[in-house]
């Protein structure tokens, strides 16, 4: 399942938890007060965990992600160092003002 | 409209109502998932529905405590219904029309008083529940009647007593008092017997107890 799938299953899934959870304020008898507190708060969290999947997921990929370029850049710094004309080695040549 | 006397109704559909706009607004816009996004996302799917859930559990516990709670349960019918009528002279009606009990009065009688007492409370409705779904759901008026009865009434004293503490000189200075103090305190008489202060719900009678009066 993509990203994207995951966040619509939490955003449907937390609206149906708003839903169960405030449907105890306007009937507050035995059934709704106890799915309210049960199902709809199962349901809410399951959905925050999905998002919060979603973050460490997309974390983890950006994190690789700026691994990779990362070591690409430092490949091609590495390269580019060696493609640096080489320092002259110093010379003991005859000082000036001596 | 009476859902909007509560501050804590009107914190939870605020939360809710704010959660349900961010959420829908994501599902009908599938915007790109950059930081901004996931900010508003953490705000409908976490900040918010833990909001209105506090809020809902705080509002959801209060509307246990009330007599209208209690009688929605189709065996709780009659008591309810005693307790409303304002001419009954049961000791559960008699305790709904002091504003001390009020609409709570089956919550402040049954519950479990100290520490952990709300929370024991909580726990024995959820055994009324359970006994509700797998014993009493087909339970006919009639038949309840007959069947459901308290599980400790050696402990109901324990309850009359948290406002009646016995200890008041002027209910001591009832001969009847006086004479039953250890009985009473111990619970081998109860407050509400036929021979004392009558039934606390009419239609009910402990078992083996007689029926008349």
């Amino acid at each position: 399942m993509t990203k994207r799938r995951w966040l619509d299953v939490a955003c449907v899934g937390a609206l149906a938890a708003l839903a169960l959870m405030t449907w105890q304020i306007f009937d507050p008898s035995v059934w709704p007060v106890m799915v309210a507190m049960s199902l709809g708060q199962v349901l809410g969290t399951v959905s925050l965990a999905a998002f919060a999947y979603v973050v460490v997921v997309d974390f983890r990929g950006q994190l690789r992600a700026g691994r990779e370029s990362f070591g690409k850049k430092h490949d091609g710094d590495s390269q580019s160092a060696t493609d640096k004309p080489p320092i002259p080695p110093l010379t003991s040549g005859p000082q000036s003002g001596s | 409209m009476s859902v909007l006397a509560s501050p804590l109704a009107v914190l939870e559909l605020a939360c809710a109502g704010l959660s349900a706009m961010i959420l829908v607004g994501y599902l009908a816009l599938h915007p790109p998932l950059v930081r901004a996004t996931k900010l508003w996302l953490l705000l409908g799917l976490g900040v918010f529905p833990i909001g209105a859930a506090f809020a809902g559990n705080v509002q959801g516990f209060e509307a246990t405590k009330k007599r209208s709670f209690c009688g929605s349960c189709h065996v709780m019918a009659l008591h309810q219904r005693d307790s409303d009528d304002p001419t009954s002279g049961s000791l559960a009606a008699r305790h709904a029309r002091n504003a001390m009990f009020g609409d709570v009065n089956c919550y402040v009688c049954h519950a479990d008083y100290g520490m952990f007492g709300t929370v024991v409370t909580k726990a024995g409705g959820m055994r009324h529940v359970w006994l509700y779904l797998t014993e009493y759901r087909n339970t006919s008026l009639a038949e309840a009647k007959k069947t459901i009865r308290l599980r400790a009434p050696e402990q109901m004293n324990g309850n009359c007593m948290e406002c009646h503490s016995t200890l008041d000189t002027v209910w001591l200075r009832v001969p009847d008092h006086k004479a039953a103090l250890d009985d009473v305190r111990v619970g081998r008489v109860s407050c509400a017997s036929e021979g004392c202060h009558g039934f606390a719900h009419p239609f009910f009678r402990p078992p083996g107890e007689s029926t008349s009066g």
